[in-house]
This record gives C-alpha cells, structure tokens and sequence, in this order.
C-alpha cells in the first residue's frame, strides 16, 4: 500500500509541476528550449535522468546476472568515456554554432549547415525511431508496475501515458528539465542508495567478492562470473562470440549520449557556455557514479535471489533482478523508494522523446512546409504531443513481431544516423550536403539489415557497421565532391 | 584480471575527466 502511496504522490507532483511551468512558458523559445535560460544543475540532472531509462536500471544492472562482471565493467567505462566526450567534444561547439544559427532542434542544426533535405530526413528518422524506442521503455514500465505492484498491464500503460503527457503538453520543455531534475536525484540517490544495501547485506564489498568467487550457481562455479569472455546466453557462447557480443553491445549502449539529439538538445537550451563548462565537471562525476554502483549489482544476485526464488526465472529475465534485490533489500518505506526511482527513470526518458519528437515534427518538417504563426505552431506541438506519446502505447499493449524487432534496433539507428552529421556540422571548415545525407541514409539502412541479417549470426550490435559504414559513406562522398569541384570544368 | 583493469581505468577516466574538465573551467574564469 505504502509503494501505491509513495507512487501516486510522485505522480501528482509531476502534473503540479507541469502546470506550474505552463504560466513561465510564453512562446516557442520557451516551450522548445526553455528560454535556453538553464543553469548547470538542470541541464547536467536532465541530460543524465533522460539518458538513464528503465533500461539503465533493468537492463544495466539486470544483466551481469547473465554475463558477469565484463558486462558491468565495460559498461561502466564506456557510460563514463562518451559522457566526458559528449560533454568536451560535443557540446561547445553545439552551444556555440546553435546560438549563431538560432535552431530550435537538432535537425534544424543540419537545415542550417547542410540544407533542407538532410533536415527533413533527420527529422523523420526522429519521428519513426523514437516512436519505436518509446514502446520498449512504456513496456519497461508497464512491466515493472504490473509485477511490482499488481496494476493491471494496460492501466500502468495509461497512467505512465497519461502524467508524461499532461505534463510535456502544457509546461514544454521547461517542464520536462524540471521534472528531470527530480526524477534524477530520485534515480541518482536510488541507486546510490541500492548498491550501498546490497554490500551491507553481503557484508561489504571484499566478503561480497569472496562470496561470490566460492558460490556455485547455474552458470558454473562463482568465479566465471570474474572471466572475460566466459559467460553470455546460451546462442552467444555456443557461437564463441562473447568477447564481441559484450563489447559491441556496451559500446552501443554508452556512445548513444554523443549523439541522441533528446539528450543533445539539452547543450542548446544551457544559458551560457559557462554552463556547458561547468556541466562537464558534473555530469560524468554523476554519470560514473550511477553506472558503478547500478551496473555492477547484477552478478551479486545470484548470492541474494536463491534464497527467495527460483534463480531460472531471472536467468531468463534478467530485467527482474534489481526490482527483486530491491524489493527484498529494502524496507517498506525504502522499496517504495527504488520502485519510483525506477519508474522516474522511464518518465524521463519518455518526456524528452516525445519533447522532441513534437518539436521536430512542427518545426522540422510542418514549418517548412507552410506559413504558420508562432501561436498556431505552439498549440499544434502542443496536441502532437498528445498524439506521440499516445501512439506508443497503443504498440506496446501487444506488439506484433515486427514492432519488437524495430524496437530492437530502434536507438542504433539514431545513433549511427545522427553522430557523423553531428561531427560534420561542429568540426568540418566546409560542412557539405551530399555526404551528411548520404551518411545518415546509409546508416539507416546498414543497421537494419545488420540487425536482421547477421546480428544473430556475428553478435555484434547494429551501431557497429552502422557507424563504420556511415563513417566510409561520408569519406566517400567527400572525397568524390571535392574531386569533381576541383576538376577543371 | 582483464576485468580489475577496466574498472580501474573506469575510476581513472571518471578523476581524469573531472580534472580536465575542472582545469578548463578556471581557464574559462581567467
């Protein structure tokens, strides 16, 4: 009962906040990027309650059950890496060129460097590949509330729906940094707070170890669990693909913050580059510390959920394994705690997508195609919102097979589409159409045959060749166009 | 073995950056 409670007064102050930000949003500036007014603390807790999903929390802490401390320590270094480069590398010059241009979103960046037409289909890989990312962090939810706290599957749904989109509609973009700020000390302290009771219940860290070293589990004695390349599902390791399969998937998973444009955006909305300098100091400090305590849980699993249950089930579902351990950890009050952390988690996430999928839709592609007023253009982001968040949920109440397999592949191709334009605009003297757009095409494409194709065969994640293939498409075309405009005519 | 070095590199690269990024904020100031 205390878990419902807990959850329901979060929720209420998620709406309360959202309406409370509606009387500070006035126009378009505001509701897309809050004024680009945002100090450090609300730009560096957005980008990382944005970037940590369910995902983070299931998935990232879930799954060294499966495959052992490699999983947790590669993850751990790449999340820490490509937070620092996405805050030294990226977000100067993304500051600096948006604020020159004065772009709203991300794919007007490209309009501004490259044209129009690399504008409109980045805008488009937004609209269909978030809708897609969208399903899997709503099922995450639903899930989790439906096994948490026995909510009925299609109701969590709603309810998660029904707050991100009351308060993204009416308070934009302001709203969105504010709650993200909340949810992310939630998410922060939550885990901080998790891996602190799993090392008091196994009796610190060094006991933990030693215990774990002489457990035997399902997977072999306790020791694989400290061997690289030794443990992965049954398809990986009967493949002898582990080592790829683990440094493919991680690497996918952490260099999505150079390139997201929902957690790039955020560098835009920053009040000054004293900001940006101030936010690189934080941000990975906080990132880190999210990403060895959370992600490192996993394999002490197998010395805590044995004594409850059945350790197959987890196996199986390693998604299961931090809501287990939390809710077996903590008291009534504390569980209440991690349960809405978690489900914080997931609204962060969801808020920004749909943020910018909206603003991307009438700013990217309805603004150029016809004449609107400020006022008319705000009140149709406004209902797209409403739209977007909406359609999700309808896919994730039974997703067909192809749904599941889009969703699968859905932030690898963001991420391989978006990252070399995004280089391009901020570092080439001579940003050129042809190449960004032929590299984002190819992207798209390269990671969705891979994924179909030859993931199940080589295991290695879609953004693997998405990004080699984006990267030589664009050498190419480069290379080409310079020959032609230096060839005598 | 492999999997000690990493973490520690992790911890490493999250002090390092935090230097870094410290050093280039007074850079900033000055």
């Amino acid at each position: 009962m205390i878990e419902i409670t807990v959850l329901a007064v979060y929720l209420f102050l998620m709406v309360i906040l959202g309406i409370y930000e509606y009387r500070k949003t006035k126009g378009m500036l505001d509701y897309y990027l809050a004024g680009k007014n945002l100090g450090v603390l609300l730009v560096s807790f957005s980008f990382f309650a944005t970037y940590f999903s369910t995902a983070a929390f299931l998935g990232g802490g879930g799954f060294g059950f499966v495959a052992g401390f490699q999983w947790s320590a590669f993850l751990i270094f790449f999340h820490i890496l490509f937070a620092i480069m996405a805050w030294m590398v990226i977000a100067p010059p993304m500051k600096r060129i948006a604020d020159k241009h004065g772009s709203l979103t991300i794919p007007e960046i490209f309009g501004m460097n490259f044209g129009k037409a690399t504008q409109f289909v980045a805008s488009i890989v937004i609209i269909v590949f978030f809708q897609f990312y969208m399903v899997s962090i709503y099922k995450g939810a639903g899930n989790l509330l439906e096994v948490m706290l026995g909510i009925d599957y299609t109701m969590a749904l709603l309810i998660t729906a029904g707050v991100v989109m009351v308060y993204t509609a009416i308070g934009g973009f302001r709203a969105v940094v504010i709650t993200d700020l909340i949810q992310g000390v939630l998410v922060l302290v939550g885990g901080v707070l998790l891996f602190i009771a799993v090392m008091f219940y196994l009796g610190g860290p060094f006991s933990a170890i030693e215990s774990l070293e002489n457990v035997e589990t399902l997977m072999g004695s306790g020791s694989n669990f400290f061997e690289f390349g030794k443990l992965a599902p049954p398809p990986i390791m009967n493949a002898g693909m582990v080592i790829p399969f683990v440094l493919s998937l991680t690497f996918a998973i952490s260099i999505a913050q150079l390139a997201s444009p929902q957690l790039v955006v955020r560098f835009v909305a920053a009040k000054d580059e004293r900001v940006i300098e101030k936010g690189a100091i934080l941000t990975p400090l906080i990132i880190g510390i999210f990403a060895i305590c959370v992600f490192s849980i996993g394999p002490f699993g197998w010395l805590i959920i044995p004594e409850y249950d059945d350790p197959v089930k987890y196996l199986k579902n390693s998604d299961l394994v931090v809501p287990f351990i939390a809710m077996k950890l903590f008291p009534a009050g504390f569980n209440a705690l991690i349960l809405t952390a978690i489900v914080a988690a997931a609204m962060s996430t969801i808020n920004s997508l749909v943020h910018v999928i909206a603003t991307s839709f009438v700013r990217d592609i309805l603004h150029n195609a016809k004449h609107l007023s400020e006022r008319t253009e705000l009140i149709i982001t406004r209902l797209s919102v409403f739209v977007f968040a909406l359609i999700p949920v309808t896919l994730a109440l039974n997703p067909p097979d192809v749904i599941v397999v889009i969703v699968g592949l859905s932030f690898s191709v963001i991420t391989s589409a978006f990252l070399l334009p995004l280089l391009s605009s901020f570092y080439s003297s001579k940003p050129s159409e042809i190449p960004a757009l032929a590299s984002m095409i190819v992207a798209v494409i390269v990671c969705i045959v891979w994924y179909l194709y030859f993931y199940r065969v080589y295991w290695i994640y879609p953004v693997v060749p998405g990004l080699i293939a984006s990267f030589i498409t664009y050498a190419v075309f480069w290379k080409t166009e310079r020959a032609f405009s230096a060839s005598p005519a | 073995m492999v999997i000690e070095a990493v973490y520690a590199a992790s911890i490493v690269l999250m002090f390092a950056g935090f230097l870094i990024a410290c050093r280039r904020s007074f850079k900033v100031i000055e």
